[in-house]
């Protein structure tokens, strides 16, 4: 019985079965978008990051629930009848909680816009809330082309992202599908660089791209590998006007907070195109 | 004799000069240089001038100024104890400024005030060398000055990857490696801003001592003879050491054996006077710095070495080959600590 549980979970829970009463999710991207969607009293825990209001959207929601860190005794004690994990997830965590006769759906990576909606609904559909994934997809899709972010025919400022110790995001990441939806010309993509690739400060300035996107704090403790992006180098090339600090709440994991991150992007659109 | 001092000054400086002006040729991409110093003369924000002004600039200036200053107190340090293996980085001065400057910045104080960093780096080495002093002071053998200075160094190691584990930032403990094996990679004006005056500052007590380091070097009852006090002496290089150590290392953590090394190589040229070992110690402290920097960002490393690492992998061997030569009692050549 057990095994046909996992069996059914490990081929796309298709299966019609009752709604899960129990569920704990546990990676930040996947917390978000099941504290939207998730009944009331259904979800019973979501991963200690999605606590975090530097990193998450839904932390205060995430707050009123245990947090759960990666550990296979703090996830059982809940007695979930569901978990969702990430395809990254360490295996030997589904493996056991198989065992353990809970069942586990694993979600691939969402790395754009698309991938969030598509995300959204197979969350809803592993809550048994398919009616309001749909609701959600909707209304992102709705929100999405009332932004005006797919205007693609005037000429695309370039926009680079720097991130903490100096590193930016390439083809293959959901900022990159961003910029790209508002309009925008990556830096590092138009480079080849890889996914997550280091572009020195000086390669950075001597660049000089029309908008530079900063990583918003992860900690109201500051850190070296975040002091860099305030480098005096930096602030004299691009100033207050072609720099913008992005939450890493709103462009982290895919799903609806990526909205207002496209509708801030648009704006510096809007104003660079203004200048010129 | 007029012409002979001015003669020696040129040799302390000229490589200095020279290797600051390399390390300013050195970056990852070409530079308009004709633009970038019309700019920069000007006041323009141009991109050359950005890049020559807030970020290659900086770097040299840091590489001068850190060096120097290790340079200046391990002769200092290796004067007073009479002993040829003390330095800043090997005794634990150097991590215990860093553990200092670590609690000024990851509690968020120097967001507060920036001038928290070297104060708390300087307190830190002050700390570490009042330690170092009163368990392995003058007359101590090097045995239990090394034994001692490895305990400090492990212990202030140690806390500061602690404290660094304690912060809630998410980069925070990664960052221990900057901290223990030093770097100036992207330094910008603002942190020789900060390190410049503490080690300037610094420099003046270790400066007004080199007479009283000379007379101690005759022994300390020759000293006393002369009017000099050991124990004032003491104090002021452990005060001038805290300032030049914790203000170098504030901005570039822990870069090792440069203290070390400095004094061996210029103790020939100074007739092996402890006090004019000083300024030529600090002239070849900045030129050592100064040439490790550019070899890190020379070598055909995938990510830029740590600047504390090539130091340690130039630095560690000497240790052990002067270690060896006392042992082997050939090394005395007038001095009596070598």
């Amino acid at each position: 019985m057990i095994l046909l549980a996992v069996l059914a979970s490990v081929s796309g829970g298709a299966v019609a079965a009752p709604p899960p009463a129990r569920v704990v999710s546990l990676n930040l991207c996947l917390d978000q978008l099941a504290l939207v969607l998730a009944a009331p009293g259904q979800l019973v825990g979501v991963g200690d990051v999605s606590q975090d209001r530097h990193l998450s959207a839904r932390w205060r929601e995430a707050r009123s629930l245990p947090a759960v860190r990666m550990r296979i005794e703090e996830v059982l004690a809940l007695r979930p009848d569901l978990v969702l994990l990430d395809s990254y997830a360490p295996p030997h965590m589904a493996a056991l909680l198989g065992r353990a006769g809970v069942r586990v759906e694993l979600f691939p990576e969402a790395v754009t816009f698309d991938d969030g909606v598509a995300r959204v609904r197979a969350i809803a559909a592993a809550l048994g809330r398919e009616s309001a994934g749909t609701a959600l997809a909707d209304d992102m899709r709705r929100r999405l082309a009332g932004l005006g972010a797919d205007k693609q025919d005037t000429p695309r400022p370039l926009a680079a992202v720097w991130q903490a110790n100096g590193f930016t995001v390439s083809s293959g990441t959901l900022p990159d599908d961003l910029l790209r939806r508002a309009g925008f010309r990556n830096l590092a993509a138009e480079r080849g660089l890889g996914p997550f690739a280091p572009l020195p400060l000086e390669v950075l300035v001597r660049a000089a791209p029309d908008l530079l996107i900063l990583d918003g704090s992860t900690s109201e403790r500051p850190s070296l590998a975040e002091a860099l992006m305030t480098h005096r180098a930096a602030r004299h090339a691009f100033g207050e006007t072609r720099t913008l600090v992005m939450p890493h709440s709103l462009w982290l994991c895919a799903g609806p907070p990526n909205l207002e991150a496209l509708d801030r992007l648009v704006a510096m659109r809007n104003a660079i195109e203004h200048r010129r | 004799m007029k012409a002979v001092g001015r003669y020696r000054w040129a040799l302390v400086a000229l490589p200095v000069v020279v290797l600051a002006a390399i390390s300013v040729l050195v970056g990852p991409a070409g530079l308009d240089w004709s633009a970038a110093i019309r700019d920069a003369l000007s006041g323009r924000d141009s991109v050359p001038a950005l890049v020559l002004v807030e970020i290659r600039l900086p770097r040299a200036l840091l590489g001068a100024v850190v060096g120097a200053a290790l340079g200046m107190a391990g002769a200092a340090m290796q004067g007073l104890l009479r002993n040829p293996l003390a330095e800043p980085g090997v005794l634990g001065v150097s991590a215990c400024a860093a553990l200092g400057a670590v609690i000024a910045f990851y509690t968020g104080l120097v967001r507060l005030f920036p001038g928290a960093l070297p104060i708390a780096a300087m307190l830190g080495a002050l700390l570490g060398t009042a330690a170092l002093f009163a368990w392995a002071g003058r007359g101590a053998t090097v045995a239990t000055l090394l034994l001692v200075g490895v305990a400090i160094n492990a212990l202030a190691g140690a806390a500061t990857a602690f404290s660094l584990a304690l912060s809630p930032n998410p980069y925070a403990f990664y960052e221990v490696m900057f901290w223990l094996m030093g770097s100036l990679a992207d330094r910008s004006l603002d942190h020789v801003a900060l390190a410049l005056p503490c080690v300037a500052l610094g420099a003046v007590p270790l400066l007004l001592m080199r007479r009283g380091l000379d007379g101690l070097s005759l022994g300390e009852e020759t000293a006393l003879a002369l009017g000099i006090s050991p124990s004032a002496v003491a104090r002021w290089i452990g005060l001038g050491t805290a300032l030049t150590v914790g203000g170098a290392v504030a901005v570039s953590g822990v870069i090792g054996f440069v203290g070390l090394m400095a004094p061996h190589a210029v103790r020939p040229f100074v007739r092996y006077r402890p006090g004019a070992t000083l300024v030529a110690s600090a002239g070849a402290g900045a030129a050592l710095t100064l040439a490790a920097d550019i070899a890190v960002r020379l070598l055909p490393t995938g990510r830029e070495l740590q600047l504390g690492v090539m130091t340690a992998l130039l630095g560690a061997p000497f240790l052990g080959w002067l270690a060896v030569r006392r042992r082997r009692g050939n090394g005395s050549r007038g001095a009596p600590w070598l």
